[in-house]
């Protein structure tokens, strides 16, 4: 995909400068303070995505500014209970036992079974992560790119990361019960960095719930990062959901490598924020791979979801499935661009990506531009986008069960997601993702 | 003798402004069974969606009283909960919602109605389990998405067991028997059957005589153009299936061509 | 001459790629200013608004940035194209009256042949000019007018003024506005209300000169009631050094009223075909384009409905045949402005050594469209390692109460179906060639008999050229 062109250097705004990172990296190991400070300079001799970028052309870029904003001041809000609330808000309680919480970009609470350290993997928090596990990480982060490659929003996010997760999980090791990461904003005019890493190493296992959550008074700006490295053999189960405040704005950078015979089960749920936009890249980057990407999204009010995706085969004898299913009601609005990509040397892929959309009013508006990009032959590749709205014909069917109108509603908009959740791998994750859905879908 | 369950007098019904029904009296008590027989376009299908209330059956004149009650402003699911039931000719695939989860939603909402609470989880169980399997249906049925790529027959099955979960007054089959081999048409006739007695009134819609072979009706009404033109017992479905339906068309069919 | 190299299509020098000796009453010097604008203007002695048009659009021009999507423009090199070659004083109403050298290549075009066996009119382009130009007797009875734009700018003034540039104002982009400046040629129809034209009028385009650029303009207007059939065919010599074809067409079709618009382009693989084609359906009125693109080196060209009132319909069938050294980036438009109409694209490409065949399409449905449906279905079959198919489909909807699908597919040529059709005895390529006959026959049979048969012919060719 087109990068955003660089064309002018819009200066930052002051209360991200040097001062600001000075404070964000006061207890950072020297490498961490290094790598900001490069990021910062990477920010500054980039410019803001533009309307004339392809990927920006319909969902405003302008939208998603940082002068009204500053980075949160972390401590006073992450208390236990603030974390307590934030958990049972994210429907989260029954998962309690692999859990982390930061509020406001602060570790509110961290719990871990002994057996996890035991085994060697790590499920920590950023700071603590960079402290203790610096040249893992370190390695990880941007899977190793260089800070010159980034673009502005990724340099900020790495200039500026004020929370966020590192799990590793060494060779060969099985981890049985869910890790879970909830980040949660409940600030006002907030900007919050955050940066999610997860390396799966070759032949180990992991199931990996992620939660971006805020309440509705909280204001501000939140750019998530997530780099997943999936090693050679692995299996990744990773469902990640947005559940931020109605007044939040959400840009999100999701970056999956996986590597040779790795199987990854990616979700993602988009229900929350006032605008969203997120960017997630497949990279097939070995043979043997089969990624299973799903996602899910509701919109409601004046709420606008843009999602971005990206199937990379670079390598042959790889297979992704993309399913991307939504549904707008109100006067919300929902952008879905995709491609798949089958490079020269990709024979013997199989890729698919479908994207349905289920109007439920006629202000909502839906845009749908799945692309494909094929180099090589010997592939099987389809793809599909779908917009409509509820048939008529299946609404009388159940009403002519008893069942009242907006009963039925409920029931065809649920079914309508049930293939996306008949995706998700992890029973754990599957009613999850489901439960969090149903509830927020009031039709 | 009491007030028929189900009252439909001088009906007249149109789509996309054609008028199909043409004036149609009927009176159904519970316990009889009434068969409507007609050839193709005699507005079979239309009486069907008209009882229902599908929306794009446009009533111009006429009334349906079920119990007493004029149902004929009321919506296709205030219809069912009063007690009436259709089974479609073709029932709507619902993409992703169980069988099972249908089921007990369109049970609780009759519940509802009548100020009951939601059926237990297990009782519904129970309850369903022993309906499917009077219609020979295995449990994983249960499972699968409503009618979504279910065989004819199936379709057939489901639409039987919804009826028989759902206990309504006054049942209307609309073409039950079609697409069905005769396996099929027997089992689902056997559930008709076993629901027939004093409780249920049902109106048979049907082109060919066999489905009365395995379902006998008490009456048999004849549509043609849009009109009953003959009423009688089962033996004018045997003298129908003898004769065909072109000694009723040609007179009535000169009748609209005028 | 030396310039006649071969570029991939090895059948195509030899039936198409020739050219004749340069001949021309006029060749205006290469390059683009005003002053050739002026020059152009003056030969034509056209009305002065005319020239005003052409002078404001060539400024547009000059302003537009070039297309950085779709396809590598960046090789034209615009000075160095000539954009007017007038080949004859005056247009030929018989093809006796043609010269000579430009009958024989119409000859061997089959378009004489063609026009007494089943069209109802030619019109015949040569470079910048028609060169002939009739319609049959009994359709100029009825008022049907079909005619070379210029001719018609000349004797039908104020219809044409009414509907130029009107679908397609200069501004729309860099290439309209370069045609808009230095037009020349092309068709202009009128189809009086209710009256059917039943067999196809048809316009053949030829580019003789190296390093032209061909800008024919085409207005339609099919009354209230009214059904014409226009086909186009292109070829032109092939030269090593690039020549430049950019079209503007506009079409209008009122109540009731049915166009369809069938194109062979066969462009030598030397030819950038840029390409703007547009038509507005009016209430229940149908437009159809069956785009049948097999040439050229880089084709950028997405015919589009703008469907005005209810119950319009537009319908797109498009092909797209990109060999060595080719890149097709056809596709579709349909742009839902009036509540229950409807519109249908069906694309088939097929891409085979190192070409790009590709489908962009936008459907969109404005607020209070509603009950529009849309369907679109593409596939693409890549025939080897070294080709590659691109797929942008892009859907922008305002309303709930739609029904909008877009399938697609990618697949290379089944190794079940070609194993048994060599089980039968044909060779590899024979088998090849009846898969991809087969591929594209969905869109072929709607063609008129003998173009179906032109383009199997032109299909088995590309295949034939391929392995040869």
């Amino acid at each position: 995909m087109a990068t955003p062109t660089l064309e002018k250097t819009t200066a930052l705004p002051a209360s991200f400068g040097a001062e600001a990172l000075g404070a964000v990296a006061a207890s950072d190991p020297d490498w961490l303070k290094q790598l900001r400070a490069e990021a910062l300079v990477r920010a500054e001799a980039t410019a803001f995505p533009t309307l004339n970028d392809e990927a920006w052309r319909r969902t405003n870029p302008s939208r998603f500014r940082l002068d009204p904003f500053t980075l949160p001041r972390p401590g006073a809000s992450a208390t236990p209970q603030a974390a307590m609330a934030a958990v049972a808000a994210a429907g989260l309680p029954e998962l309690r036992e692999a859990l982390l919480v930061t509020v406001d970009g602060a570790l509110a609470h961290h719990d871990a079974q002994a057996g996890l350290a035991e085994a060697g993997v790590i499920f920590t928090d950023f700071a603590t992560a960079a402290r203790s596990h610096g040249e893992a990480l370190r390695k990880d982060l941007f899977h190793g790119a260089s800070m010159d490659t980034l673009d502005r929003w990724s340099a900020l996010n790495a200039a500026f990361t004020t929370s966020g997760a590192y799990i590793r999980v060494p060779k060969n090791i099985v981890v049985e019960q869910p890790l879970v990461v909830l980040h949660h904003l409940q600030g006002t005019d907030c900007a919050a960095f955050l940066h999610t890493v997860i390396h799966v190493e070759a032949g180990a296992s992991v199931t990996v719930l992620e939660v971006t959550s805020g309440t509705d008074q909280a204001t501000g700006l939140v750019h998530s990062a997530v780099d997943v490295i999936a090693g050679a053999g692995s299996n990744v189960r990773y469902l990640r959901m947005q559940e931020l405040g109605v007044k939040t704005l959400h840009l999100s950078r999701e970056r999956l490598y996986a590597h040779r015979d790795s199987q990854v089960d990616w979700s993602w749920g988009a229900l929350g924020s006032a605008m969203a936009k997120s960017d997630m890249e497949a990279n097939l980057l070995g043979e043997g791979i089969h990624a299973m990407i799903s996602g899910f999204y509701h919109g409601e009010g004046t709420q606008h979801l843009d999602h971005h995706t990206f199937q990379n085969h670079e390598k042959g004898n790889t297979i992704s499935d993309l399913l991307y299913k939504g549904s707008l009601t109100g006067r919300a609005r929902s952008v879905y661009m995709g491609l798949i990509k089958i490079h020269k040397e990709a024979q013997r892929s199989d890729a698919y990506q479908a994207n349905r959309n289920l109007l439920l009013s006629s202000t909502a508006r839906t845009d749908s531009i799945p692309s494909l990009e094929i180099e090589a032959n010997d592939v099987r590749c389809t793809h599909g986008a779908t917009m409509g709205q509820i048939d008529e014909e299946q609404l009388f069917y159940l009403r002519a069960r008893g069942i009242t109108r907006a009963e039925a509603v409920r029931l065809i908009v649920e079914g309508f997601y049930e293939p996306v959740f008949d995706r998700i791998g992890s029973e754990t994750l599957r009613s999850h993702a489901r439960t969090r859905l149903e509830r927020r879908v009031k039709v | 003798m009491s007030q028929p369950d189900l009252i439909v007098k001088d009906l007249q019904v149109s789509v996309d402004g054609k008028p199909i029904l043409k004036g149609l009296s009927l009176e159904v008590r519970k316990g009889e069974v009434h068969a409507i027989m007609g050839p193709n376009g005699s507005g079979k299908s239309t009486l069907a969606n008209a009882l229902m209330g599908h929306p794009k059956y446009t009533v111009d004149s006429g009334q349906m009283l079920l119990a007493g009650e004029d149902i004929g402003e009321l919506e296709a699911d205030e219809r069912s909960r009063k007690g009436l039931f259709l089974a479609f000719q073709y029932p709507t695939a619902i993409p992703g919602v169980s069988v099972a989860n249908f089921l007990r939603t369109s049970l609780n909402a009759r519940r509802k109605e009548q100020g009951e609470g939601p059926i237990p989880v297990k009782e519904f169980r129970t309850l369903m389990r022993s309906h499917m399997a009077t219609l020979k249906m295995d449990d994983s049925f249960a499972g699968r998405y409503l009618n979504e790529g279910f065989s004819g027959g199936e379709k057939k099955r489901a639409e039987i067991l919804q009826m028989s979960v759902l206990k309504p007054q006054i049942a209307v089959l609309d073409e039950t028997d079609s697409g069905l081999d005769i396996d099929a048409l027997r089992v689902v006739s056997d559930g008709v059957n076993a629901l027939r007695g004093p409780d249920l009134g049902i109106v048979l819609i049907t082109h060919y005589q066999r489905l009365l072979n395995y379902i006998k009706p008490d009456f048999v009404h004849v549509l043609v153009a849009g009109r009953l033109v003959r009423s009688g017992g089962p033996e004018l479905a045997l003298e129908l299936e003898e004769k065909g339906y072109d000694w009723l068309i040609e007179p009535e069919a000169a009748n609209t061509q005028a | 001459m030396a310039e006649a190299v071969d570029i991939s299509r090895e059948t195509y020098t030899e039936k198409y790629g020739f050219h004749d000796t340069e001949q021309h009453v006029f060749k205006i010097r290469k390059g683009l200013d005003h002053s050739i604008v002026d020059e152009i203007s003056r030969m034509k002695g056209e009305p002065e608004w005319m020239r005003d048009t052409r002078h404001k659009a060539l400024d547009i021009f000059l302003a537009k940035p070039m297309p950085t999507w779709g396809g590598d423009v960046g090789a034209i090199n615009f000075q160095d194209i000539y954009y007017y070659v007038k080949p004859t004083d005056e247009e030929a109403k018989t093809w006796e009256d043609v010269p000579a050298d430009m009958k024989r290549t119409f000859d061997r075009l089959g378009i004489p042949e063609a026009e007494q066996k089943f069209l109802s009119g030619v019109g015949a382009q040569y470079d910048s000019e028609v060169v002939y130009h009739k319609i049959k007797e009994d359709l100029e009875k009825k008022g049907v007018l079909f005619l070379s734009a210029d001719h018609g700018l000349k004797e039908h003034e104020h219809l044409f003024k009414e509907y130029f540039g009107k679908l397609i104002p200069s501004a729309d982009n860099k290439f309209a506005a370069l045609n808009t400046a230095v037009w020349s040629g092309g068709s202009f129809i009128y189809v009086p209300k209710g009256v059917k034209v039943d067999v196809p009028l048809q316009a053949y385009f030829r580019i003789n000169t190296k390093d032209m650029g061909q800008f024919e303009r085409t207005l339609i207007i099919v009354d209230e009631g009214a059904y014409v059939h226009y086909v186009e065919g292109c070829t032109a010599p092939t030269y090593s050094s690039d020549s430049l074809h950019s079209a503007v067409v506009e079409i209008y079709v009122k109540e009731g009223g049915r166009c369809r618009y069938t194109t062979i382009q066969n462009w030598s693989n030397n030819v950038y075909n840029l390409v703007t084609k547009r038509a507005a359906a009016y209430k229940n009125a149908t437009m159809e384009w069956v785009d049948g693109n097999l040439g050229s080196k880089l084709t950028m060209k997405y015919p589009s409905v703008y469907l005005m009132e209810e119950g319009a319909k537009a319908e797109v069938l498009s092909i797209a045949f990109a060999g060595k050294g080719q890149h097709l980036d056809a596709g579709a438009k349909a742009v839902h402005l009036a509540p229950n109409t409807t519109s249908s694209v069906v694309s088939k490409s097929i891409s085979q050594h190192g070409g790009r065949a590709g489908y962009r399409g936008l459907i969109k449905v404005a607020k209070g469209a509603v009950g529009c449906k849309s369907t679109v279905r593409c596939d693409a079959l890549i025939l080897d390692e070294e080709s590659r198919s691109d797929t942008y489909p892009y859907m922008e909807i305002e309303e709930d109460d739609v029904s909008v699908g877009h399938e697609a597919t990618v697949s290379k040529i089944g190794e079940e179906q070609l194993f048994y059709l060599m089980s039968r005895g044909l060779s590899e390529p024979e088998a090849s060639a009846m898969i991809v006959s087969g591929f594209i026959e969905p869109i072929v049979k709607e063609l008129p008999m003998e173009y179906a048969v032109e383009m199997n012919r032109l299909i088995q060719l590309q295949m034939e050229g391929s392995v040869g």
